[in-house]
């Protein structure tokens, strides 16, 4: 119990910095925020009052202050060129991209953990290196140059898929791309969590025993593997983040990577401040679930518990 | 507890799944198109693009409008008069029109969107098209009781103006002055832009920011038989290259043609019936700060004109263009440009910059919008300057920092910037853009010429259409001799449509009207 | 992208990496001599319509007539540039950073892992992006923005290094001389740790080239018409159809590169697990 309320404690600390960190961009940028908000034709005179309604006069403390109270009520401001309640905009684009990130997560665990086990258990064979080196190739591929040589080859030129949109079909190509990467890095994990795994006493131990490979592999070394990846997911998070942002791009998928893009084409500041901060907060939130599970499910702690 | 984390996970996937028919017309004849960007706005007070403008004509109603020709016509209003001295225009409202709350519209509706668009609080883009109505002119820094306009009665309503203007049944048209009902500015705020309730032929259905807008026919419209769709879908995010693989394979109704599809496009016989083109009223220009050196020596800024190979640009953008010879377009109604134009000459633009004191040129920085074109293009640009020595570094910004920096002073040398007309008046480009009391506004180029602003006022005053002409004439041969601009081209637009549309025709003034769109079944 | 240890074989890779690597920076410094065509400018009659490769252009060329090749070398001088200095920016502040935290422990540690727990929170693209937007765009913004997201992999790797190394006996024994904590660091500690920093060195650069392209994509790169790899293949996009060429090779260039730096950075893991062991 002490083990979770401190984690949460923490996540509450690194989510306060992380508004802090927000607040400082929107405080260094060259902009000046009256004359925005004011218009180019606005005098002094309405600037200094637009300056004194916004409380820019304040000590930065004290404006802080004021934006995380705003933040907390779930005030990110609005939109320089809709007008639309930042929060607003964010959620409304949230469901597309949790849906194309649950796909890829699904789609990237199952042949990471796939091609990683199969790797470990053969190690130094053909299959073995290539794979590796396979993966290492993949990890270096530019992740909107994969999106597009998917998209002209298999939606364009062989029609196997939709061209980019919205929908149930269309998520493949964009979940694919954004996969292969990350199936590359959990590929290689597991393959090195593997391999120590496999070294350890109690394995040799089991296969003295004579239980069948199945069970050594899939019941014991298989789940040991898999508990450190579980951490490994929540810091990917924010990688994975990364990758939507480029691959929405590429494939029209209407989620938060590409609000974030269109934001940052538009100048739409509180748009870009808003999608950067609502990200990390997504990340620290995730990161947390990610803690409670890992502490759920690894059997030493569990042990130590019980 | 894993259990657990399965159920939630499941949960947000169903949750976040997309249904099967996304992006699908619904049942009925739905006239459907695409483009990359979402509307920006539908609120009348705001919307100063072709994507605003496009869907708020089809909301909203105006007292005047234009027919397919470019000719004002009654939309609200049945009939108006104007007095003798050109300063006063009475409108008399029609008694069917409503708004889709079910309301009748009122004078009172026809006033309230005007004041709206002069409150400063609105930030409205029109409010300088109205300032010439009596009372307007105070609307500097706080609301105000615009007395010019007079509502008379529950269907007519008086306009005062401060001097002639005649453009002020063209600003009439704009949808800046669409009856607006108060009560649902007050209800929404600041989402009016995104839950509009207006008089016309359409009603927004549905908005999914970023995916799709869906409009419905408004069966209570005050003409009889229009609009003959059921609806309009519009997609969002779905760039050129995407809309054309979907209108290819009939998905979509209405298409631009990608630049690397348009040199087949026109030459396939298929195609031929399913094009439309027109010349819009747009002149894309690059343009030059007279304030700043070098381009305060006219002769600089004509040996620019000389050194600018702009065939070479219109090959860029598959010849949809004219090149442009002076600032107004060619198809500009009774108009006819004087100005020849300056040829492709890279010598004589060598030895005008000479004669200018700059014989190994020099350097400046071009402001561009961050755009693919707008970029493709100066880089052309950049290369042809490079012959004769002038060395340009290319900044790209987006759009709004990018208007508001070519209005600072003294901060952009040169730029590239497009025109398009209002209405379809001489005036509204070569007095907007070249009298000196613009500058500021959108005379961008800081030009001034005493000379050109006394022709300028003098048309402005003119009683007779052909001597009004003639004057706006005259000022364009003397501004375009001065050369503020680099004169680039006139954009034609192209459009493709499925065979299933009829009636659909391209504007020279809007964008495409639907009114009167339909669909053969299929 | 904390590597992790176990894999004593792929050394041999680093040889490969290295030659990746050199012949990547070999083009970048020799492009003014290799290039067959001047790159900014339009050198085949072909505006509008791209040319397939063949004829005089090993590549095709573009839309505006310029030369494929010509800009795909005078690309690499600009992502070799990009690489090093915001490599340089990020391996700076990660060990400052690790090597602060890690050696004086305490709250400094617990402060500065943090921070580093704060800015990782960041997804990196989208923070470049952020400040990439919110800044004059220019290879001097480019350098300190990528610089700034990605140093958080160093600074813990190089931490974990030295929370090992503050313990050996050089250091107790320098400690016991009464050397200042900031002359430990420097002198005993820094230069112990310089095998690992070299390795995060190598697979920052990988990361740095691949967020660069990312920034060059989206328009947030250099400015244009200067030849950037990503921005070739953002510029490809309109054409893909009738000039797939346009995409592939800009690409393969990236993957050359990148591939190059992690098989360094991988290999050189290696040679380290394998002394390591040894040891």
């Amino acid at each position: 119990m002490t083990a979770v309320l401190r984690r949460v404690a923490w996540s509450i600390v690194i989510l306060i910095g992380v508004t802090w960190l927000t607040f400082m961009l929107a405080f260094i940028i060259p902009s000046d925020p009256a004359r925005t908000a004011a218009g180019p034709k606005a005098d002094p005179q309405t600037l200094a009052t637009i300056r004194q309604e916004l409380g820019l006069d304040q000590p930065v403390l004290v404006q802080y202050w004021r934006y995380l109270g705003r933040v907390v009520r779930g005030d990110f401001g609005r939109s320089y060129l809709t007008r639309q309640r930042v929060l607003e905009a964010i959620l409304e684009r949230l469901p597309a991209t949790a849906y194309l990130a649950l796909t890829t997560f699904v789609l990237s665990a199952l042949v990471g953990v796939g091609l990683g086990a199969l790797t470990a258990i053969r190690q130094g064979s053909r299959t073995d290196v290539a794979v590796l080196l396979g993966s290492l190739v993949l990890l270096s591929l530019p992740v909107f140059w994969l999106g597009m040589v998917l998209l002209y080859c298999l939606a364009y030129r062989l029609r196997w898929f939709p061209l980019g949109g919205f929908g149930v079909a269309h998520v493949v190509l964009p979940a694919c791309t954004l996969a292969l990467g990350q199936a590359a890095y959990y590929t290689r994990l597991l393959h090195a969590n593997l391999r120590t795994v496999l070294e350890q006493e109690y394995i040799r131990a089991a296969h003295a025993k004579g239980l069948p490979p199945r069970s050594v592999y899939g019941k014991h070394a298989l789940r040991n593997a898999v508990i450190p990846l579980v951490t490994i997911l929540g810091l990917d998070f924010a990688g994975l983040m990364s990758g939507v942002v480029l691959t929405e791009t590429v494939f029209n998928w209407p989620g938060l990577g590409r609000l974030a893009v269109e934001a940052v084409f538009n100048q739409d500041i509180p748009l870009i401040l808003g999608t950067v901060l609502f990200s990390a907060m997504l990340v620290v939130m995730a990161n947390v679930v990610v803690d409670m599970l890992y502490l759920a499910i690894d059997p030493r702690i569990r042990y130590h518990r019980s | 507890m894993r259990a657990c984390g399965a159920a939630i996970g499941l949960m947000l996937v169903l949750a976040a799944c997309p249904s099967a028919d996304e992006g699908r017309a619904p049942a009925g004849d739905y006239l459907r198109l695409a483009d990359q960007d979402d509307v920006p706005t539908l609120d009348p007070a705001r919307g100063y693009d072709t994507a605003s403008w496009e869907f708020e004509d089809m909301l909203f109603s105006t007292l005047v409008d234009y027919d397919e020709a470019g000719q004002l016509i009654a939309e609200l209003a049945t009939e108006w008069e104007v007095s003798a001295d050109q300063r006063t225009y009475t409108f008399h409202l029609r008694a069917d029109a409503r708004f889709t709350n079910g309301r009748p519209v009122e004078a009172a509706d026809i006033r309230f969107g005007i004041v709206r668009v002069l409150d400063p609080a609105t930030r409205s883009p029109g409010a300088e098209f109205f300032r010439g109505i009596a009372g307007a002119d105070g609307c500097q820094s706080s609301a105000c009781a615009v007395s010019g306009i007079e509502v008379l009665d529950a269907h007519t309503v008086r306009f005062r103006l401060r001097e002639i203007d005649p453009l002020f049944l063209h600003k009439l048209a704009m949808p800046f002055a669409a009856a607006v009902p108060p009560e649902e500015v007050a209800r929404w705020g600041e989402d009016f832009a995104r839950h509009p309730v207006g008089s016309g032929p359409f009603i927004l259905k549905e908005w999914a920011a970023g995916r799709h807008l869906i409009f419905v026919r408004n069966s209570n419209y005050f003409v009889a038989g229009v609009p003959r769709l059921a609806g309009v879908l519009r997609l969002v995010a779905v760039n050129d290259d995407l809309a054309w693989l979907k209108y290819e394979s009939g998905e979509l109704d209405v298409s631009n043609i990608p630049p690397a599809e348009f040199p087949r496009v026109r030459r396939e016989e298929r195609y031929q019936p399913l094009l439309r083109r027109i010349t819009t009223m747009r002149t894309s220009y690059l343009g030059m700060n007279c304030e700043m050196a070098p381009f305060s020596d006219v002769r600089v800024r004509r040996a620019m004109n000389f050194a600018v190979n702009k065939e070479k640009l219109l090959r860029l953008i598959n010849n949809r263009g004219v090149v442009a010879k002076a600032f107004v377009p060619p198809n500009m109604p009774d108009y006819y440009s004087p100005v020849s134009g300056y040829a492709f000459d890279p010598d004589r633009a060598r030895r005008l910059l000479a004669d200018a004191g700059y014989p190994s040129g020099f350097s400046t920085t071009l402001w561009v919008r961050s755009d693919e074109g707008a970029l493709r293009l100066a880089q052309s640009v950049q290369q042809d300057l490079a012959d004769v020595g002038v060395r340009i570094r290319i900044k790209a910004i987006a759009w709004g920092p990018f208007l508001e920096a070519v209005r600072t002073a003294d901060l952009v040398p040169f730029f590239s910037l497009g025109w398009e007309a209002d209405f379809p008046d001489p005036s509204n480009f070569l007095e907007v853009l070249l009298h000196s009391k613009h500058i500021g506004t959108n005379n961008n180029t800081n030009y001034r010429n005493p000379e050109v602003d006394r022709l300028l006022d003098a048309a402005g005053r003119a009683g007779d259409a052909t001597a009004r002409i003639q004057l706006l004439e005259e000022a364009e041969a003397r501004a375009a001799a001065d050369a503020p601009w680099v004169f680039l081209y006139h954009p034609v637009t192209y459009r493709i449509v499925h065979s299933r549309v009829r009636d659909f025709e391209l504007h020279p003034l809007r964008p495409p009207r639907y009114n009167r769109t339909w669909l053969t079944p299929q | 992208m904390t590597p992790r240890p176990g894999q004593g074989r792929g050394r041999h890779l680093t040889w490969v990496g290295a030659a990746m690597v050199g012949l990547f920076g070999l083009a970048a410094l020799s492009a003014p001599w290799l290039a067959p065509y001047d790159p900014l400018r339009a050198v085949a009659e072909s505006i509008g319509e791209p040319l397939p490769p063949g004829g005089g252009f090993l590549l095709g060329t573009d839309e505006l007539g310029r030369d494929v090749l010509s800009r795909l070398l005078y690309g690499a001088r600009i992502s070799l540039l990009v690489a090093l200095a915001a490599t340089t920016i990020t391996v700076s502040i990660g060990v400052a950073v690790g090597v602060v935290a890690g050696y004086l422990g305490g709250w400094v540690d617990t402060l500065l892992m943090r921070a580093t727990d704060v800015v990782l929170s960041f997804p990196a693209l989208l923070l470049a992006i952020a400040l990439a937007a919110l800044f004059e765009p220019g290879l001097m913004t480019i350098f300190v923005v990528i610089g700034l997201v990605s140093w958080t992999g160093v600074a813990r790797t190089v931490r974990g290094e030295v929370l090992g190394l503050r313990e050996r006996d050089y250091v107790l024994a320098a400690r016991s001389l009464g050397a200042t904590p900031g002359r430990l660091m420097i002198s005993h500690v820094l230069p112990n740790a310089l095998p690992t920093i070299l390795v995060m060195g190598a697979l920052s650069t990988s990361n740095t080239v691949l967020l660069d392209a990312g920034l060059s994509y989206l328009g947030l790169g250099v400015p244009v018409p200067t030849p950037s790899w990503g921005r070739m293949i953002s510029d490809s996009q309109t054409y893909y159809r009738i000039a797939p060429w346009l995409m592939v090779f800009p690409g393969v260039t990236i993957v050359f590169a990148v591939t190059g730096f992690n098989l360094l950075g991988y290999g050189l893991l290696a040679w380290r697990e394998r002394g390591a062991r040894h040891a």
